[in-house]
């Protein structure tokens, strides 16, 4: 069922775990957080979000602060209209009388019944906070509200001066009667509460698909073939056509079934597991696993001496050994390239900006979702986020698939999906592939298909009867060509966007 | 070459002290004390940032070639200069009318009574200063503004109590009592005094972030000063365990240099050696065997003073003086052992301008020896091979 809450649900918090929350793309609890976590509500009830209907209890805007009186206490208002739930929403009773963190003393300890709101609307039930099950994606913010002007402020200008926290999809507002109520309000300390069953969710693996699918929407500028896979990723869907290569990521994330390629699942798992964004270390923990076997040891080798500068050949000429050897052998599983790409080029940004005259397409993809997992989603770059709608969007696919793993059963409609470049640039656009064309050195990218209709020759021109409108398609080879040389920034396709909607 | 710069940490990479830094007060006297790589660099820049558009705010660095790096890869017009030569300045420019001795710097003076250039007489400049406040001196400068410092052990005292004699009243000042490399510095107790700070509002940045676990282990095997805390290790097993390359030919050494450089030319490599002889010999060879690469070598003599040619937005070969290196770091650091003698058995001070040139590396660090020159420093290297590989080339 879906909700249709017209109450408002509030979540306080603190600007340090509302910058945590923009950054890793999803409103978690504790366990979820990938850096500082600060308490607040989000720590009370593990695998839960606490949420008030209406007014927050001044002791949970007090809590959102206890760690340091330096921070500053926000509320974020969450919209709930557009969840399907399952068995993972449950309401808090009025079960005590006190929010106070220091003084924790449950009356009842075992026996409070915590009703589900399974099959029923939030805004029959009179209930004073609710519980629902973490992660949450960041379209559930309808807007962050702040006490006072400064701290909305510090709030904006502390965000600037950090890599990861883009601000831009939030509304804001100061209202500071929100934050006077001095009234306790029911609570969550109690025993029942802390013991509340919930599906583990893997955030770890949630983040990394997150890196993944945005890094392949990144590449599927370079061709149809690239927004095919991007597509399919991000439907969660397989696809049967697609290589070996692409099946071992796939079944990896999707996947019960034990896969032919599982012994190297040990590469997507060190990609996945993060702690620190550190390059050396992933380095390392791949020539461990490597050196765990006899036949993966010489790989091993190979790696550790051209991370020591040891290996004489240029990186040019390792690539096209690695390339020639796969146009012989073209069902040979690529390990050993992907391998070495991911010691020689060590974040996104340089892979981004790194091409090679042999690669297709599927590799750039293959390579941007095998780092895109490494980075997870708060490694991308902050100018990819700012990619139109891509924020919120690769937030709800995160949300989705953490909780069809989990089998939560809760379920968020997708906001609209950013714009594929290949979709934009579709036959009938000619304006704007005329645009496209003329401002990416693009031209030769295009064809233009005439329809198939009698014409005349007349005075050297071909002339059709009534209203024949031509067609635009693209060149697969020029157009892979030049765009896997470009650099889309977030400006870049901005104006591409806005320059389709006007045409 | 390629475009470097100074990339904006993410929230996930700060800790909680890091952060507690970024949120303490506009106004008032701030004291952070942390080990190379803690992140004492980063949280000034930040600092500064939050300044910027206000333009209340000078950030003060002890040497050139760190102002330069700091300028050029910041991301913003930063206002900033050395300390040395911004006092210099500010003591010429209050001097009323054109009174030569009083625009003339007072010098402190030997057992010989002759002057000891470039150290101020902090005890005569306060004695004006003081005059010029009691004066009502017309150039005296706003007293509002912010003083970001980095590598503030470096200035002495008295330097502080200068500034504090003219009014000004907001420091924040990031140290680390271990790199102190000047004779005239001002230890943890003395800024905190200084600062008039209780030892308990001291700001303590210990978790390690710039090096990896090895180079951070070679790092305090050199540590000698139990003042500033040392960075905490972290547990990060490495590839990239420091390594002596003992060499027969110094053709060996250039040709690692330049693959590592060619490998990535947005890498910025640092070549660090112990004499103004060694930094021309290595600037000189460097640039000849990257001609017609697309890759630059560059270098800084004191004596060039504030012309700093180095292009630290870009990637490429540095070659520096190990003096001139505090503050910057490397993606890749080469130390170069020759020339680096122990002087009046000070085996104390040969560690500390190692602990600074170790502590430079993020990620590989490599260090030279000659195989047919005599060297006084290898006694002074770890011997456990977890720490450092032994290798010839």
């Amino acid at each position: 069922m879906a909700i249709t809450a017209k109450a408002t649900w509030l979540l306080p918090t603190n600007t340090e775990n509302l910058q945590m929350v923009l950054a890793q793309g999803l409103i978690t609890d504790a366990s979820g957080f990938l850096g500082s976590y600060y308490k607040d509500v989000l720590n009370e009830c593990p695998g839960y979000i606490s949420l008030f209907k209406s007014e927050v209890p001044g002791s949970a805007l007090k809590l959102s602060k206890s760690e340091d009186d330096g921070l500053i206490s926000c509320i974020i208002k969450i919209n709930l209209k557009d969840i399907t739930l399952g068995d993972c929403i449950h309401t808090r009773c009025d079960i005590d009388d006190s929010f106070n963190s220091e003084n924790v003393s449950p009356k009842e300890s075992n026996n409070v019944p915590i009703p589900s709101l399974q099959g029923k609307k939030t805004d029959e039930l009179d209930y004073e906070s609710i519980l629902i099950q973490a992660p949450l994606p960041l379209t559930c913010i309808e807007e962050v509200i702040f006490s006072c002007k400064a701290d909305l402020d510090e709030f904006k200008d502390s965000s600037s001066n950090v890599g990861n926290v883009s601000t831009k999809i939030l509304k804001c507002k100061v209202d500071k009667k929100a934050f006077q109520n001095t009234t306790a309000g029911s609570h969550l300390f109690h025993d029942s509460f802390s013991n509340l069953g919930h599906n583990p969710i893997e955030y770890n693996k949630a983040y990394s698909f997150g890196g993944l699918a945005s890094l392949s929407f990144y590449f599927s500028k370079n061709g149809e073939e690239s927004a095919n896979l991007f597509n399919s990723i991000s439907k969660f869907t397989e696809d049967e056509s697609q290589s070996l290569e692409y099946k071992w990521i796939y079944e990896y994330f999707f996947s019960n079934e034990k896969s032919k390629l599982e012994k190297w699942n040990a590469i997507l798992e060190i990609l996945n597991d993060y702690k620190k964004r550190s390059d050396i270390e992933y380095k390392n923990k791949i020539i461990e696993f490597l050196n765990s076997t006899a036949d993966t040891q010489p790989i091993a080798e190979f790696l550790t001496d051209y991370h020591r500068s040891k290996i004489e050949k240029s990186d040019t000429q390792i690539i096209d050994e690695y390339i020639e050897q796969y146009k012989k052998e073209p069902k040979v599983f690529k390990i050993r390239f992907f391998l070495f790409m991911l010691f020689y080029k060590d974040s996104i940004e340089k892979l981004i900006k790194y091409t090679h005259v042999g690669f297709r397409e599927e590799d750039y993809v293959l390579l941007g979702m095998l780092f895109g997992m490494n980075n997870s989603f708060i490694g991308l770059p902050k100018w990819l986020v700012e990619y139109e709608n891509l924020h919120i969007y690769i937030s709800t696919l995160m949300a989705n698939y953490a909780h069809k793993q989990a089998n939560t059963g809760l379920h968020f409609k997708e906001p609209p999906k950013p714009l594929l470049l290949t979709e934009m640039l579709s036959p009938k656009k000619l304006g704007f592939i005329a645009w496209f064309g003329k401002n990416f050195d693009a031209n030769n990218c295009f064809k233009t298909v005439m329809p198939n209709k009698v014409f005349q020759c007349d005075k050297g021109k071909s002339t059709y009867e009534g209203i024949v409108v031509p067609e635009c398609q693209i060149v697969n080879i020029p157009f892979f060509k030049t765009m896997s040389s470009v650099v889309l920034d977030d400006k870049d396709y901005s104006r591409i966007c806005k320059e389709y909607k006007g045409k | 070459m390629s475009k470097r710069k100074f990339d904006l940490p993410g929230i996930d990479e700060l800790n909680k002290d890091q952060k507690a830094v970024l949120r303490l007060k506009e106004s008032g006297q701030h004291l952070v004390i942390g080990g190379p790589g803690t992140g004492k660099s980063v949280v000034a820049l930040l600092r500064a940032r939050k300044f910027h558009q206000k333009d209340n705010y000078l950030f003060l660095t002890f040497n050139h070639v760190l102002n330069s790096s700091t300028k050029q890869v910041c991301g913003i017009e930063l206002k900033s200069d050395t300390a040395q030569s911004w006092f210099y300045s500010l003591q010429f420019n209050l001097a009323p009318g054109n009174d030569f001795e009083l625009k003339k710097m007072p010098h402190r003076t030997d057992s010989n009574g002759m002057e000891i250039q470039h150290s101020p007489n902090y005890d005569k400049v306060i004695e004006r200063f003081d005059s010029y406040v009691n004066q009502k001196n017309s150039n005296l400068p706003a007293n509002d503004t912010h003083f970001i410092i980095d590598e503030g052990q470096d200035l002495p005292i008295g330097f502080y109590e200068s500034l504090q004699s003219l009014g000004f009243e907001n420091f924040f000042i990031v140290a680390d009592q271990n790199q102190q490399i000047t004779e005239e510095n001002s230890s943890r107790q003395e800024l905190t005094d200084v600062l008039a700070l209780e030892n308990d509002e001291v700001v303590e940045l210990n978790e390690n972030y710039r090096n990896s676990s090895t180079i951070a282990k070679f790092a305090n095997h050199f540590y000698t000063d139990k003042a500033s805390p040392a960075p905490n290790l972290p547990d990060r097993p490495s590839l990239d365990t420091p390594t002596l390359y003992v060499y027969e030919m110094l053709n060996s050494c250039i040709s690692m240099i330049h693959r590592e450089a060619i490998r990535d030319t947005e890498r910025l490599i640092g070549v660090i050696v112990a004499t103004e002889a060694k930094r021309d010999t290595y600037t000189k060879i460097l640039t000849k065997a990257v001609t017609n690469e697309n890759i630059n070598v560059s270098s800084y003599s004191n004596e060039s003073k504030q012309n700093v040619n180095i292009d630290f937005s870009m990637g490429g070969v540095v070659v520096l003086c190990d003096k001139s290196v505090k503050g910057i770091e490397f993606d890749t650091v080469f130390i170069v052992l020759d020339d680096l003698k122990i002087i009046n058995n000070d085996a104390d001070a040969i560690k500390k301008r190692l602990y600074v040139m170790s502590s430079r590396a993020k990620e590989k660090l490599f260090l030279f020896r000659s195989a047919v020159m005599p060297n006084e420093v290898e006694g002074l290297l770890p011997i456990d091979e977890n720490l450092m590989i032994r290798d010839k080339i």
